[in-house]
């Protein structure tokens, strides 16, 4: 590649972009807990233990953003990486390496 | 691609294609045995070394990985799409790529039955991957069935020797009979038993299993062997499975 620039520039905007994801995510995150942690309380304050219900299904749902959150930060990892691989290694081994990087980050059948 | 909006996925093959690109673009036509487009993009040496880099069976190669917008393993590029002008997995196309041995052309790769000095997709890829070293010396496998049957395939031909789908029971493989949106299971297609009007579809074709009268019916074959035939006439000899419980059949038969 002739410019490393404008593929910097391409990166950072998908970063850019995973960013505000990985921000919508967290928020997410974070309100599940709270309604859990709030259900939780007034299981304990109230003494009706069936209010304890919503905070375990709220728990159980933190698994997928988490996931995503996960997954985005190793989306983010391989980015970083390109410029790097395309920078220090031979267009071959570049390619090779940025290909194996894909089918690993997406599971692909190699 | 499966996720569109998956910008992070877009982005590396964007940037791996153009790194294929510029690969492709410093080769010279190199070696006698090659692939060449009829737009003159060269697609790759024909060798049994995997490693190197012009070969078109290296996957991480600029001929060989299916992100290379130069390679015939890329089921979106020019040459290797259903829809690529040049590709050899396009029905249609009359334009398919040459297949050079020792300097010599040995006919055009292609799934189109009417190009003429063909050589069948499917039996082009089985050599490059099986039986390389005949293939350099210009020795093929003789036929499409013939390698579907070394590669223990279920599928139906006709009497005219024309593949007409395998019998995998999924209705999302593009090759499968059971995918109504595919070549060989839409009603609209002419290589379709289910199209009514098609010469494998018709009730009053000699190559119709739906013809009751016809004695030219389909072949079935079950992991590569000869089971029988596709047919509602109940007259002709050995296996027999009507078209109407075809899926059943392959359910219980075929393995996946």
């Amino acid at each position: 590649m002739a410019e490393i620039d404008p593929i910097l520039q391409r990166i950072d905007k998908v970063l850019k972009d995973n960013r505000t994801i990985e921000i919508i995510y967290i928020i997410f995150t974070i309100v599940l807990f709270l309604c859990g942690i709030t259900c939780f309380i007034i299981a304990i304050t109230t003494g009706k233990f069936a209010w304890s219900t919503p905070s375990a299904v709220t728990t159980a749902f933190l698994y997928f953003p988490m996931k995503e959150i996960k997954n985005l930060r190793k989306k983010n990892i391989a980015l970083a990486t390109a410029p790097i691989l395309i920078t220090q290694l031979p267009k071959a081994k570049a390619a090779e390496e940025i290909q194996k990087l894909l089918q690993n980050l997406y599971q692909e059948d190699k | 691609m499966a996720e569109d909006k998956d910008k992070t996925k877009e982005l590396l093959e964007q940037l791996l294609s153009e790194l294929y690109k510029e690969q492709s673009q410093e080769v010279q036509e190199s070696g006698e045995s090659y692939l060449i487009a009829q737009d003159e993009q060269y697609l790759g040496k024909i060798t049994s070394d995997k490693y190197d880099n012009q070969s078109i069976l290296n996957q991480y190669g600029p001929f060989g990985s299916k992100y290379s917008t130069t390679s015939i393993f890329n089921p979106y590029s020019s040459y290797g799409s259903k829809y690529g002008s040049f590709s050899i997995n396009n029905p249609y196309c009359n334009t398919p790529p040459k297949l050079f041995i020792n300097g010599k052309l040995i006919g055009f790769v292609s799934v189109n039955k009417y190009v003429s000095n063909r050589i069948p997709t499917e039996v082009f890829l089985y050599a490059i991957q099986n039986d390389i070293n005949n293939l350099l010396k210009g020795r093929l496998p003789k036929n499409e069935i013939q390698v579907r049957q070394e590669k223990q395939e279920s599928f139906i031909i006709a009497n005219d020797k024309t593949y007409l789908g395998n019998l995998i029971p999924n209705q999302f493989d593009q090759k499968s009979i059971f995918n109504t949106y595919g070549p060989y299971g839409s009603e609209f297609s002419q290589t379709s038993i289910f199209n009514k009007f098609s010469p494998y579809g018709s009730e009053f074709s000699a190559l119709s299993p739906f013809n009751q009268f016809s004695q030219t019916p389909p072949k079935i074959y079950l992991n590569g062997k000869l089971y029988g035939h596709l047919t509602v006439n109940k007259f002709v000899a050995g296996n027999k499975i009507d078209p109407k419980n075809i899926k059943e059949w392959a359910k219980e038969n075929v393995r996946r």
